[in-house]
């Protein structure tokens, strides 16, 4: 693992062996960041400026041990993008009680320990940038994601309170809610439903990873330092 | 430790250029009457408390625990009972990892 010098902004992404959260931490590795990311695998690319974590975001006292350690490493955090994220496609009547758990565990719960631990670190230098993910499934109530939905409604609640707990250290905390994107969340789900959901966005097509790291670059700016506790949604919900 | 809470408490007043009759000791209190930091101000001692243990001891060390919220009279009146609590935290777990 590389160790950046002090002066290098440290991010955290989590869910980063695939995906949106793959592509974030190489966009964001590439631009001068030193990227720490995670996952439940090992990653399965590599960049001289980023260093991977295996774990589960539900699991505090991994959480927890993985903050120490960036820590030790950095000394610093400047910003938290909060991506890892698990999703089924199902009734609620056909919905297992341990299916919901497991993804109010990793979208929730997970969110949560991330968030908090993350403040922690960005305390000392009394700014930070929190990122968290939502998505259009719950402003759009869309039948079949009741769980996903309801997990990531309770992401935008953290979200809305954090950003108020968290302003007297200048740590803003917002969220994105992407359209779906062509990642393995939504491989899964049948093509004549996906092109159901697609037909009731106002923008009827698929997002893209381009469209994500617009929104990341506008709540990371130095800018934005008034920019906080605000959801937003892409594809016009 | 109770040096350590001291230079916390007196790092976080620094910050807001409140200035103290008396020195800071063991009786300084937290919370209550006569509290010398406000609610942000005990967050901020408390992750600070946090970061500076972890540094010192190497171990992450999580003070709002169960047992924190659990106790009858918190463990955060005062610095010198801060101190205490911080110290058996860290007792407990040398204890578990031997």
């Amino acid at each position: 693992m590389n160790s950046p010098p002090n002066q290098q902004r440290v991010m955290l992404v989590t869910g980063s062996r695939k995906g949106i959260g793959a592509y974030l931490s190489q966009y964001y590795a590439d631009r001068g960041w030193h990227v720490a990311g995670c996952s439940r695998s090992p990653a399965e690319w590599g960049h001289p400026d980023y260093n991977h974590y295996q774990l589960d975001v539900g699991d505090e006292t991994a959480v927890v041990a993985m903050f120490a350690d960036i820590r030790k490493r950095y000394g610093r955090l400047d910003a938290a993008i909060n991506n890892a994220g698990i999703a089924t496609m199902n009734h609620v009547m056909l919905t297992p009680g341990a299916t919901a758990e497991r993804i109010f565990r990793t979208n929730t719960l997970g969110t949560f320990l991330i968030a908090r631990e993350a403040a922690k670190l960005m305390v000392p230098r009394q700014t930070g940038r929190i990122v968290n993910f939502s998505t259009v499934a719950h402003p759009l109530n869309l039948e079949g994601e009741a769980t996903y939905a309801a997990s990531k409604a309770a992401v935008e609640s953290l979200t809305r309170i954090m950003a108020r707990e968290f302003s007297p250290w200048n740590i803003t905390v917002n969220a994105i809610g992407p359209t779906p994107i062509d990642t393995d969340l939504i491989r899964g789900v049948p093509a004549d439903k996906m092109a159901r959901l697609i037909e009731r966005l106002p923008n009827k097509r698929l997002g893209t990873f381009e469209e994500v790291s617009h929104v990341t670059n506008f709540f990371l700016a130095p800018e934005s330092n008034c920019i906080t506790g605000q959801i937003l949604y892409l594809g016009g919900v | 430790m109770l040096e350590l809470i001291v230079k916390s408490v007196q790092d976080i007043l620094n910050l807001t250029d409140k200035k103290l009759a008396e020195g800071i000791t063991a009786d300084t209190p937290l919370v209550g009457a006569g509290r010398v930091v406000d609610s942000i101000g005990l967050v901020t001692l408390i992750v600070d408390v946090e970061n500076r243990v972890a540094e010192h001891t190497n171990r992450p060390i999580s003070l709002m625990d169960d047992r924190a919220m659990s106790q009858t009279r918190s463990p955060f009146r005062t610095v010198g009972t801060l101190a205490e609590y911080v110290q058996e935290l860290i007792h407990a777990d040398l204890k578990e990892r031997s």
